[in-house]
């Protein structure tokens, strides 16, 4: 290596540069500074904390049937937000449900999110004949409206937890692969990716180097925005049935079980339906504000 | 020269807010624009020239914090927005580097053009169209009859920044500002837009105002020049003078980096180092880091641009010297 | 001496239109080029934007495949060449890309960016290629401390030096530089031209030098190929063609650069129409709907090379 002679006296001139490390970090700052997405990320990181600590926090049993206190509107002594229809503490099971509901949430997405991550990268990458075959079934699974092919698929594998967040891990599937799909294509089309192949890089070096690195950011926007509407669909799985089966129960079964007494009791509805609503907001509400501070558009300069 | 120019700035200043603190985009803007001349405006990206522009017609997304832009008489930064919109497009006009931005892409060229016709002539819909296909034979649009109804997309680069200067011209403004009209297309086309903002000129004696990075293009077209670096015009005068004997360290390291008419293996003498990044903040000359001429006070003291005779001025401390002590 | 890259009736073709359709057309963005370059030579392709300067730069490269002709490198026919046999010839041969600010992995530091070709063929231990990565960074003008930082750190110019060092990693016989400066401001310009002069006869290195601007291409190279339309129409030593001439259409270029120099006017009137669409050639000579002297003939008939001058010009009328 010793080809190199001392640099040229003009060219050794070189400033110090650009803006610093500080731009690096200028998309946590920016999201930061985004009231709404801080305030989901509050709701998230609270539910998130309730729902572990469940089994360690003084609450009554979720399942204890009291027949004697049913109903129980909010604010009764030892029932801060009242009762169901079998007497049981709604506050614990809002809790516990949590669990269920995150964790079928979660759970789902990592799933869809692998799968999908998968198919989008080797579509986009590859191009061609992979990318039609994969496409094509994706097309295949968008045909069929959302929530009729997971209640389909759920009616084929039995009704169950484990059998409703296989359904919307597979429904969910198309989303990851197709936004994916379009993130890989346009960090293909750049010249370093070129730059690579001319320097003799094989694709996996090129997958895992150059570009997962480049889509991280556009995957976390769509993993935030899809576990709301996870949530919302294991509810909605479970609000008919094919969901949490009891005595296990989960929002959506609470939402379904208070729906007989809406007159009476319209709390035994609105609970659930007020955490559901929150959450799904909240994680609606970090996904924009991580979109926003991600958003290469929205960088300063101006004429 | 015509003693009254039609544009006249003084001191302006437009400012961004950014992520890095203020950015002074113009950083104090003196400028003349007599009838019927072309100025070029050339400098490096990052040099405020478009702002500059931008911020002539109050179009600019930063703030112009101070100074005057006397229009006519009569300064713009006064005037109400709705008196400002009629001004644009009718007494001023301007065209952008990508015609792209400017042209509706839904609307039909012809019908563009008879659009701001009718706004700002008050003529018939019927009278408009035919005014609009003169004007697109004007600017050698070919088969202009025909192309009147095509959408913008059916031209090419080149027939599109025909078609904005059409747009640019139809009121027969006084002033035609240009951004970077032609860089972003093929030298034989750029050669064949240049002739036109020439000939434009000549027939309808319209001022322009030509930004550019390319001091070709200002060679060949401008009568005068004013070279700008971070914010600041740093040397203006007649074309000719600033090409033959440029008398800012900026200005001869410009001419000096151009590779034309040089020999292979002769060097060429490029300006050292990078321009200040945008809210950077350089005591003293802001080209001081980068002159080779600098001294010890340039580091310090700011220059003021001053008259160094024969209708040039220079911003540059070593010129003050020269010019004081040729004075006393 | 036998040349260092030789290429032989190149052709990249595009089908346009969908697949199904009963009239797809043809895109010829290159239509059978010859060119030879020898080693420690300078050779300018220039010419306007779609004239299928890039598309010839990345089949050299290898990053895409030719429709039709032959790709000699030092000898030996890459155009077929796949898996750990064109990876041995990547080594030799690198690519400077335009636009330095699509060109550099944003999530990758300086140090990754220039050692990676060096990982990628396995050269050196890691503290070796860390060295080596340091000695690049400053034969490039810029300094080690910058190793650790991100592009968005630098400016265009900076960026470019940044380029250059990765293409020089593995000490390359071959640099394609696909309009290296194009994207840069003037006084920027000269510094990295400066640059590559300079790594180019200190490294002994052989250079296709791609740019639309014939001013540049005058002053870096020693042939120029002038290409229009997918196909090459003069070529010859750098300073015939700068000064004298011959086809028509290089004349017209040269007389639409505008000059820094406002006491030269323009020689020539400038070219009148637009560059006609490369899914519609012309028949005979490509250039004949826009040049001065076309002729009948020129509309049946393509020129073949001839030797005018110092130069080869294909023209029926020179």
């Amino acid at each position: 290596m010793s080809e190199f002679s001392s640099p040229t006296a003009v060219t050794n001139q070189v400033t110090d540069t650009y803006a610093g490390r500080r731009a690096a970090a200028m998309p946590i700052a920016r999201l930061a500074r985004n009231r709404m997405a801080m305030l989901g990320l509050a709701v998230i990181v609270v539910v998130t904390l309730l729902a572990l600590l469940a089994p360690v926090l003084p609450l009554a049993d979720p399942n204890a049937i009291n027949t004697t206190a049913r109903l129980k509107p909010p604010g009764s002594p030892g029932a801060i937000l009242g009762t169901d229809q079998l007497g049981r503490d709604i506050l614990s099971r809002l809790i516990w449900g949590a669990r269920v509901s995150l964790l079928v949430a979660v759970v789902a997405a990592s799933i869809a999110l692998s799968v999908g991550t998968l198919i989008g990268v080797l579509a986009g990458y590859f191009g061609g004949l992979v990318d039609n075959v994969f496409m094509r079934l994706i097309d295949v699974l968008l045909a069929f409206p959302y929530v009729l092919l997971a209640i389909a698929l759920v009616s084929a594998l039995g009704p169950g937890l484990i059998n409703a967040m296989i359904a919307i891990a597979i429904v969910n599937i198309s989303f990851y692969a197709r936004n994916v799909r379009s993130a890989v294509l346009s960090v293909k089309s750049m010249e370093y990716i070129d730059a690579a192949r001319a320097a003799g890089a094989g694709h996996l070096r090129i997958i895992a180097l150059d570009i997962l690195p480049n889509i991280i950011a556009p995957i976390v926007v769509l993993v935030s925005l899809n576990i709301g509407w996870m949530v919302t669909e294991t509810a909605g799985l479970s609000f008919v049935g094919l969901g949490a089966q009891p005595p296990t129960s989960d929002w959506g079964s609470m939402l379904a079980d208070g729906r007989r007494f809406i007159l009476v009791a319209p709390h035994a509805i609105m609970m659930p339906g007020i955490a559901i609503v929150l959450l799904v907001f909240a994680f609606n509400s970090l996904g924009d504000g991580l979109r926003d501070a991600l958003d290469p558009r929205l960088r300063e300069g101006g004429r | 020269m015509t003693p009254e120019p039609i544009l006249r700035i003084r001191g302006l200043k437009t400012q961004f807010q950014s992520a890095a603190g203020v950015v002074r985009a113009v950083d104090g803007v003196d400028l003349d624009v007599y009838p019927g001349e072309i100025v070029g405006i050339v400098g490096e990206s990052g040099s405020g020239k478009s702002a500059l522009a931008f911020s002539i017609l109050r179009l600019t997304t930063g703030r112009i914090v101070a100074g005057e832009v006397q229009f006519r008489g009569q300064n713009l930064l006064d005037l109400r927005e709705a008196e400002m919109e009629k001004l644009r497009g009718d007494r001023i006009a301007m065209i952008f580097q990508d015609p792209m931005t400017s042209l509706n892409p839904l609307m039909r060229v012809g019908k563009q053009i008879g659009e701001a016709l009718r706004y700002h002539l008050r003529l018939s819909r019927r009278a408009a169209t035919a005014k609009a296909a003169e004007l697109l034979q004007a600017v050698h649009l070919p088969d202009a009859r025909r192309r009147v109804h095509d959408y913008p997309h059916q031209l090419s680069g080149g027939q599109r920044q025909r078609v904005a200067i059409a747009m640019g011209i139809s009121c027969t403004p006084d002033l035609l500002i240009a951004d970077e009209p032609t860089t972003a297309l093929d030298v034989t086309i750029q050669a064949q837009i240049l002739n036109l903002i020439s000939e434009t000129r000549q027939r309808t004696n319209t001022a322009v105002l030509l930004i550019t990075h390319d001091l070709g293009v200002v060679a060949q077209l401008c009568d005068r020049v004013a070279v700008m670096y971070a914010g600041q015009v740093v040397e203006q005068g007649r074309t000719a003078d600033v090409f033959a004997d440029p008398q800012h360290p900026y200005t001869i390291g410009l001419l000096g980096s151009t590779p034309h008419g040089r020999q292979r293996g002769e060097p060429l003498r490029p300006i050292p180092g990078q321009p200040p990044r945008p809210g950077e903040i350089v005591a003293g000359c802001p080209f001081a880091p980068r002159c080779t001429l600098a001294e010890e006070h340039c580091r310090r003291r700011a220059p003021d641009l001053i008259h160094i005779g024969g209708g040039r001025h220079a911003r540059c401390l070593l010129r003050t010297e020269v010019a004081y002590e040729s004075a006393s | 001496m036998s040349p260092l890259l030789e290429i032989r009736g190149l052709v990249k073709h595009y089908p346009v239109g969908s697949r199904f359709s009963a009239q797809r057309r043809i895109l010829r963005a290159v239509d059978g080029i010859d060119l030879a370059v020898h080693p420690g030579e300078t050779l300018g392709l220039v010419g306007e934007s779609g004239c299928g300067k890039s598309t010839t730069a990345r089949m050299i490269m290898r990053l895409l495949d030719p429709t039709a002709g032959r790709i000699l490198f030092d000898g030996q026919d890459i155009t077929r060449l796949s898996g750990a046999r064109l990876k041995a010839v990547r080594r030799r041969m690198q690519i400077v890309f335009q636009d330095p600010f699509a060109s550099l992995n944003p999530r990758k530091t300086v140090e990754r960016i220039v050692s990676d070709p060096l990982e990628i063929h396995r050269i050196g231990t890691a503290a070796e290629r860390q060295a080596r990565v340091y000695e690049l960074l400053q034969r490039v003008g810029l300094d080690r401390r910058h190793a650790d930082r991100y592009p968005h750190e630098f400016s265009g110019g900076q960026r470019q030096r940044i380029s250059i060092a990765r293409a020089l990693a593995c000490a390359p016989q071959l640099i394609v530089a696909d309009e290296p400066v194009s994207a840069l401001d003037v006084s920027i310009q000269a510094q990295v031209i400066n640059l590559l002069q300079d790594l180019q006869r200190d490294l002994d290195l052989t250079m296709i030098f791609i740019s639309h601007d014939l001013s540049v291409v005058q002053y870096v190279s020693d042939t120029i190929a002038v290409m229009y339309l997918g196909k090459i129409v003069e070529v010859g030593p750098s300073q015939a063609i700068y000064h004298e001439a011959q086809h028509p259409y290089t004349r017209s270029l040269l007389s639409a650069i505008p000059v820094p120099d406002p006491t030269r006017r323009r020689s020539a009137p400038p070219l009148e129409s637009e560059l006609p669409s490369p899914i519609n050639i012309p028949s005979g000579c490509r250039f004949h709907p826009r040049c001065p002297l076309a002729t009948e003939r020129c509309r049946r008939e393509a020129p073949e090379f001839r030797m005018v001058g110092a130069q080869q010009v294909a023209c029926h009328n020179i």
